[in-house]
């Protein structure tokens, strides 16, 4: 691991592109670092809020199609591990065939500056997905040794190209130590839950009294899909300038009622709990059938954000209990 | 304006891209019943047209778009081995729709795909095949119908029946009353009720018409239901009565689509994606997942 100047660090890394840092809010080009995970993980960095897809443009009797694609390079700066889990789940959905073309341009044109993480809270429990604050993740990672110093290491060839790495010091071994030492003691303040229910047994579940009871209390306002670093659902739109067409996708959520609602009048889960029901199915049982991984990062954003107080720990804890019960 | 100038400055995709449709020209359209029309369409582009319309497969969808009005998932109604055209059976319900039913034979539509699995055709080869749809239904069916007819030595017996509400409601009266006088498969049709009073053949819920189903090897039928969700509880229970196999028993559902690959989450049922594990599923996939029907 290389010793370098926090200054230096930021400087060498503007060279690539925009530096985008963590906020309170998300990652914006600010001065200062916030001290905490922010509340909207980067993943609109990857996908978004509103992308345009194409504009049709009019001319005479034909219309033309322009598919647009993002071209500026940006550099996400202080993602935490669990923002970095978020975007390699998004990226299992976007990458997969037949690729995404936006998505794909997007990776390539941002740089990703991982921190391992030293702000746990209450809501924190990421170490039950099989990683941690020490997790080293994304193009470069850097550990936070003090205000103004940071230990830091590149992990792709995309990192390794970003900065002149030779020019600055190895770390000492009592730095290392310091580093060790913090990281311990923050993944002993981060919660691990001990899951190990059988996702196969996902009938058994979805639509059970245990989980209808366990969401109950879901207002369906959609926040924590927002949030969520690993929610990906879009809507495709139309919207009219004036003399051209812009198609684009823009974030939807599972959560409302307009989003299974077909043009027939049908709607698959047109209840409100059936809707909360199926979140936490998709992060806790479908993914994890369809990518072996459980969909949620343990990042607690939804847990902070919810204003009816619902905490998805509850409920998988005591989904897990539930199917043991069954068992015996 | 400047908004304007920001975005058609922007790079422009030069590689394929799926989300990008092309252009097509309607070049045949008709009334099928009061709020279905039919629409025969082809695209713009001769080189593309040969390529996409022997490629796809009965059963796929393609997404068709009006810019400025939107974009939804139809299912295609022609059958690859009649190509060099597309065509599609459309209900007025909503604004996409509504904005098609006011376009005229030479204007142009937007397509992307095709997408979904479609039927298993290969694996239905040597088989007796057993088709039963109810009212909108019949255009999806019609594709595979239409592909077995063409390929008819592929396929042992074929049987179709098809139920309307009424005569008035029947999609493609005339070309299924043809295939009636056919003597190399049979064809039965029923509607619900008849109020004009003429309607020749028999009268009924679709599920009556299975008296008619005689002499099929069960251990090598290949069933398929295309209908209204109330219609699919009764149909399986008489494919379940003659003695057909739950992974034969194929069934077409839908759901609202966006993106047709995968990636938007609209369409998601349990663990599969209607626009690439289906739309076409298996009685086997409808029991295992949760909600699908």
């Amino acid at each position: 691991m290389k010793k370098i100047r926090m200054e230096d660090f930021e400087r060498e890394l503007s060279r690539w592109g925009t530096v985008f840092k963590r906020t309170e809010e998300g990652f914006m080009e600010k001065d200062t670092l916030f001290s905490g995970r922010s509340r909207q993980s980067p993943k609109e960095f990857l996908l978004p809020r509103e992308e345009v897809l194409f504009v049709a443009r009019k001319s005479k009797d034909d219309v033309e199609i322009l598919p647009s694609k993002p071209s500026k390079k940006k550099v996400v700066f202080g993602a935490l591990p669990c923002d970095m889990k978020g975007l390699e789940l998004t990226s299992k959905n976007f990458m997969q065939d037949p690729q995404d073309p936006y998505f794909k341009k997007r990776m390539e044109n941002t740089l990703f500056v991982s921190e391992m993480c030293q702000y746990p809270s209450s809501s924190c429990f990421c170490r039950t997905f099989g990683f941690g604050p020490r997790a080293q993740m994304g193009d470069i990672t850097y550990f936070k040794l003090d205000e103004d110093t940071v230990l830091t290491i590149p992990l792709t060839d995309k990192g390794k190209h970003a900065l002149k790495w030779e020019n600055y010091p190895e770390a000492e071994p009592q730095d290392l130590k310091i580093m060790e030492n913090v990281l311990s003691e923050v993944e002993k303040k981060v919660e691990k839950l001990d899951l190990s229910y059988d996702f196969n047994r996902q009938r058994e579940v979805y639509g059970s009294d245990v989980l209808n009871e366990s969401v109950f209390h879901c207002i369906n306002c959609g926040a924590c899909t927002f949030v969520c670093p690993t929610c990906y659902c879009f809507d495709i739109r139309d919207v009219k300038r004036k003399d051209f067409v812009i198609r684009e996708r823009v974030w939807d959520s599972c959560m409302y009622f307009v989003y299974s609602l077909e043009a027939s009048g049908h709607n698959p889960r047109k209840e409100r709990t059936k809707r909360a029901q199926n979140r936490f199915m998709h992060k806790f049982f479908y993914q994890p059938l369809q990518y072996k991984e459980y969909g949620c990062t343990g990042c607690g954003r939804c847990i902070d954000t919810c204003p009816a107080g619902y905490d998805i720990r509850q409920t998988v804890l005591k989904i897990q209990s539930f199917l043991e019960g069954q068992n015996g | 304006m400047k908004e304007r100038v920001d975005i058609l400055k922007c790079e422009v995709h030069e590689e394929e891209n799926p989300y990008v449709p092309e252009r097509a020209r309607i070049i045949r359209k008709y009334d099928l019943t009061n709020d279905v029309r039919f629409f025969q369409v082809r695209l713009c582009n001769h080189e593309k047209v040969m390529e996409w319309t022997t490629k796809y497969k009965p059963g796929q969808f393609m997404m068709l778009s009006i810019p400025n009005v939107g974009e939804a998932p139809f299912s295609i109604t022609s059958t690859p081995t009649r190509p060099g055209i597309f065509e599609f059976c459309i209900r007025k319900v909503g604004r996409l729709t509504g904005k098609l039913f006011e376009l005229r034979e030479n204007d142009f539509v937007w397509l992307r795909g095709p997408f979904g699995n479609g039927f298993p055709v290969e694996k239905m080869r040597g088989k007796d095949l057993l088709f039963v749809a109810g009212g909108l239904g019949a255009a999806p069916l019609r594709s595979v119908l239409l592909y077995a007819l063409d390929y008819r030595e592929r396929f042992g017996k074929i049987y179709y029946l098809y139920g309307a509400k009424n005569p008035d409601e029947m999609l493609f009266k005339d070309e299924f009353f043809g295939m009636k006088e056919r003597q190399d498969f049979d064809c039965y049709l029923t509607v619900d009720s008849d109020p004009t009073g003429e309607w020749p053949y028999d009268i009924g819920v679709v599920t009556t018409l299975f008296k008619y189903v005689k002499d099929i090897d069960v251990e090598n039928t290949v069933a398929v239901v295309c209908g209204p969700p109330v219609m699919y509880k009764f149909v399986v229970q008489e494919f379940m009565k003659l003695g057909i196999h739950e992974e034969n028993i194929y069934m077409t559902l839908e759901r609202k689509m966006k993106c047709g690959m995968g990636k938007c989450g609209q369409c998601v049922v349990g663990h599969k994606y209607t626009c690439i594990d289906g739309p076409v599923f298996t009685l086997w996939d409808v029991k295992t997942i949760r909600n699908l029907i």
